[in-house]
């Protein structure tokens, strides 16, 4: 190896630096467009919001709030069905007033945003946007920081400050489905994640089959709430959403959420 | 064989307890500081039992305002350990070779800053028996998950840093080796120094970032916020540790570190302290005058109406951190006499304290709602238990003890290897000093 006097062009040596050179600058490239410091990943994050039209399902739900009645059925279903502590809610009911002071009521799930602010501060990947557009928590990844709370602007995510009870709206409202959480972990709505599984690997249609639907569209008895697939244009949902207008919450943020409130009479 | 061997044990035992008494006797009041530290840390610890059998419902944080005293701790000790690196760029990538002297105290402090960050994370954290989750779980766009690594690789970059202090301390003398192995971390400390250097920026300007990236919170939404957390972490960093030399030798009746040394490093701040100035007057005006960003002024508005939070502002980040220090540093006169370092050293860290709860907490208690009909801004109120100001002084008596035993036992000031450098003839191409 030492008796090369003249300089060859290219040595095997080089070529092995170059390649090393290359994996290394390209392993660097990789990070430095994945960094939230700079502005490359909200590029990423509009081709992902552009990638949704892409054939697959993408869940979602209306809210009629001209029919909700506010009677909190949904909220209590939901308590039962994913086996929440009664200090705990994933639905929340709050009383709005429209501009011609007539009252209307707004409940509240986690709205799956299709840009959710939540995912990409958690340090652990806990929380992520799955490819039907469902925002999942992974309650074993969980480290309990609540960044995820920090950034949500919706309020949608509780944490388990203490180790949580039984709830008591089970088993009048619902048999529970799921595990309760671990206390120090950050819990929030699923839209009923284990029925859509377990409702599709059945052959249901979520949103029309009430097992594969959400437990809260389910116990609604002012038809006020529907649930479906956004890309299928014959499912209840887009057809409402074709027929009406509606609104999204916070939509300035961009947070493109996936829950659509269809206005009441007279808008708000 | 048991009584062969008493005599050697009570030999053994009184060849230990001797000097203690003796030294008990000469120094009563060094023993005095450490029991006081051990029983807040004892405080402290019941505190930690409380917060990991009870989980945090025993703090005053709600699903609203998640975070609270220990976040602005952790960020605070952050900055106020930034002269670390702050003296490590002096001495090593500007080519200021005589604030090496300074140095290994900054390190130290840099240190115990991270550490005792790690160590109210770990009370901070819901599950903390999973600290070790984002070294195996990456989600690279977490600004947690960057300022969890950072500390990690800053904490160990410290360990090598200060390594030498241990290698050649009175203990481990008999042992040549460790002389051996410091030498060779010394060779290796430029490029040590340099790595630190880089992580650190990141760090500091990372926890920042945490906040100035949540759009859905305008009082934080802003693309200053990891400037403005890096440049007054730097000016903090240099004055606290200028405070801490000055406090210890007043204690140890010595000039641990030439005042001249001092004197200029204040100067130095105190154009830190310019820099970081101009930052922020020009951030508040684009924040509120330049532009517009819905619901800013709605929630300053009720932030003022329902919090100090305008007295803070005005006081704390205003007068402490900039109008005091700036006096002080800027006048040849003032800042040659050690008290006025001190003066200038407190108002700093309480200018640096106020405003990184004034961060923490003013994007969270003044919430902006969802509501489509009534945007508005609401109030959450939000005050610590006793068990979070228990813990926090907990961490503070961790690191006074740590420093105190660390200065009193091992060559925190007396760097023969450094002093070396000062005194070598000037390189054949030096670096260009500023």
């Amino acid at each position: 190896m030492a008796s090369q006097s003249k300089q060859p062009p290219l040595t095997r040596r080089d070529v092995l630096k170059l390649l090393g050179l290359a994996g290394v600058s390209s392993v660097a490239a990789k990070f430095v467009v994945d960094s939230p410091l700079l502005p490359f990943h909200m590029v990423e994050a509009s081709r992902d919001a552009e990638q949704s039209t892409r054939p697959g399902h993408r869940w979602g739900m209306v809210i009629d709030l001209e029919h909700c009645t506010g009677c909190g059925y949904c909220t209590n279903a939901c308590q039962a069905t994913n086996n929440l502590p009664d200090d705990i809610h994933w639905n929340v009911i709050t009383t709005e007033q429209t501009r011609n002071e007539r009252e209307y009521y707004l409940p509240r799930p986690c709205l799956h945003c299709d840009n959710p602010p939540c995912t990409d501060v958690c340090p652990v990947g806990a929380t992520y946007k799955r490819d039907d557009g469902l925002v999942v928590m992974d309650y074993d990844k969980c480290i309990g920081c609540r960044y995820c709370q920090v950034a949500c602007p919706y309020g949608a995510r509780s944490f388990n400050w203490k180790t949580p009870e039984p709830g008591s709206y089970s088993p009048d409202w619902g048999d529970p489905e799921v595990e309760q959480r671990q206390r120090g972990v950050v819990e929030k709505c699923s839209f009923c994640i284990q029925r859509i599984d377990a409702g599709l690997e059945a052959g249901l249609t979520p949103g029309e089959d009430p097992e594969a639907t959400p437990a809260c569209c389910n116990a609604c008895p002012a038809s006020a709430r529907f649930f479906g697939d956004l890309n299928d244009p014959r499912s209840r949902v887009s057809l409402l959403l074709q027929d009406r207008p509606y609104l999204l919450l916070r939509d300035d943020l961009g947070t493109a959420s996936r829950v659509y409130y269809l206005l009441p009479e007279g808008g708000i | 064989m048991s009584k062969q061997k008493k005599p050697a044990e009570k030999k053994m035992l009184s060849r230990l307890i001797t000097p203690l008494v003796n030294d008990l006797k000469e120094r009563p009041l060094f023993y005095v500081w450490i029991a006081f530290l051990l029983a807040v840390f004892g405080v402290a610890g019941v505190a930690a039992v409380l917060t990991w059998t009870r989980g945090l419902e025993v703090t005053g944080l709600s699903n609203q305002v998640p975070w609270g005293l220990w976040i602005t701790v952790d960020l605070s000790a952050v900055a106020l350990g930034a002269g670390s690196f702050a003296t490590a760029a002096l001495v090593y990538f500007l080519g200021a070779k005589r604030f090496a002297p300074i140095s290994r105290v900054a390190l130290l402090i840099g240190f115990l800053a991270d550490t005792g960050t790690g160590m109210v994370l770990m009370l901070d954290l819901g599950r903390p028996d999973r600290f070790y989750h984002p070294i195996i779980y990456w989600n690279t766009k977490s600004l947690l998950w960057i300022i969890t690594w950072s500390v990690i690789l800053y904490i160990s970059i410290l360990v090598i840093e200060l390594a030498p202090a241990l290698l050649e301390s009175r203990w481990v003398e008999r042992w040549p080796i460790a002389r051996q192995i410091s030498h060779q971390i010394h060779k290796a400390t430029p490029v040590v120094a340099f790595l630190g250097i880089i992580i650190s920026l990141i760090h500091l300007a990372a926890t920042g970032a945490t906040y100035g990236i949540l759009r859905g919170r305008p009082v934080w939404f802003d693309p200053a916020m990891p400037l403005i957390f890096l440049v007054s972490g730097i000016f903090a960093g240099l004055s606290f540790t200028i405070m801490v030399i000055v406090v210890t030798s007043r204690i140890m009746r010595r000039e641990l570190v030439k005042r001249r040394l001092l004197n200029e490093l204040g100067k130095i701040t105190g154009w830190v302290i310019v820099v970081c100035g101009i930052v922020r007057v020009i951030d508040m005006a684009a924040n509120y005058y330049f532009s517009y960003k819905p619901f800013l002024g709605e929630s300053t508005n009720l932030l003022y109406e329902m919090t100090p939070y305008s007295l803070s502002l005005t006081l704390g980040e205003f007068l402490f951190g900039l109008v005091i220090p700036l006096i002080i540093f800027f006048n040849p006169d003032l800042r040659w006499r050690h008290r006025n370092l001190v003066v200038a050293g407190l108002s700093t860290t309480a200018g640096l304290l106020l405003c990184r709860w004034n961060t923490t907490l003013s994007g969270l208690v003044a919430t902006v709602s969802y509501s489509p009909s009534n945007p508005g801004v609401q109030f959450f109120p939000y005050s610590p238990t006793w068990v979070e100001w228990a813990a926090v002084a907990g961490v503070l008596a961790y690191a006074g003890l740590a420093y105190t035993l660390a200065v009193r036992f091992l060559p925190i000031f007396e760097t023969h290897e450094e002093a070396r450098i000062v005194e070598r003839p000037p390189e054949p191409a030096p670096v260009a000093a500023t």
